[in-house]
């Protein structure tokens, strides 16, 4: 998704996997959580454009409180809404899900997975994630390429 | 900055009023904010805010590897869905 940035010019559009919306919050024993958070300044900047899909929420609230943090409903709760403060979340059409569901079928992928790829490739956008099964199926970027990229691209 | 003259029904003028109000805001602010969100972008300060905020919530509940919780979860579901 190409929107419109600061100057009128069009910024390139990121979606975010759930697994980078976990290192804008969570710090302790990550691995690049700078370059998940480079990519909020850079929204922030206009030089992007940052969404997430409506399931990161539910995704996002269910690792907190349910994974390895165990945090409390009221912590999962506080996260889930700023969360909802950071940037837009879209809802897949159904169009967007069938191609996710073909690409979970080709890649072996859950369609979990694979429809942040769909959404992503539908709308023209990178997908950024830390999904090890993504990034080996080329259907997304970790961070820090991104990051790199984009400034490469700002010049 | 511009000034801009825009025709709302009387009530969603009083839930705007009450809403800025709430939030200890002017009508004007929390109109930009509105449209700003709307549009699809963010205030920098409110982004760097919304950050600090999520990060004070979860530090001290020990490590974790993002990509591993995610990718866990996801397998999980996965598996349930499939002995459905």
């Amino acid at each position: 998704m190409r929107a419109t940035g600061a100057n009128g010019m069009h910024v390139i559009g990121v979606v975010s996997d759930t697994s980078v919306a976990y290192q804008w919050f969570h710090t302790e024993g990550e691995t690049g959580v700078e370059a998940s958070r480079a990519l909020v300044k850079l929204f922030g900047d206009r030089s992007i454009s940052l969404s997430v899909i409506d399931l990161t929420r539910y995704e996002l609230g269910n690792v907190i409180l349910r994974g390895r943090l165990q945090a409390t409903a009221e912590q999962a709760i506080a996260i889930v809404d700023l969360l909802a403060q950071m940037c837009p979340a879209i809802t897949p059409t159904a169009t967007e899900l069938r191609h996710a569901t073909r690409l979970a079928e080709t890649h072996r992928l859950t369609l979990y997975d694979a429809t942040y790829a769909a959404v992503a490739r539908a709308r023209g956008s990178e997908l950024a994630t830390l999904d090890k099964a993504l990034l080996k199926a080329g259907l997304g970027r970790r961070p820090s390429e991104l990051v790199e990229m984009i400034r490469l691209e700002a010049g | 900055m511009a000034k801009v003259l825009i025709s709302l029904p009387e009530e969603l003028l009083a839930d705007i009023d009450r809403e800025a109000d709430a939030r200890g805001v002017s009508r004007s602010a929390f109109l930009r904010r509105a449209a700003v969100h709307e549009i699809g972008w963010r205030d920098p300060e409110e982004l760097a805010a919304t950050l600090a905020a999520g990060q004070a919530i979860l530090a001290g509940l020990g490590p974790a590897d993002a990509a591993e919780e995610v990718a866990r979860d996801r397998r999980e579901r996965d598996a349930r869905d499939r002995r459905r």
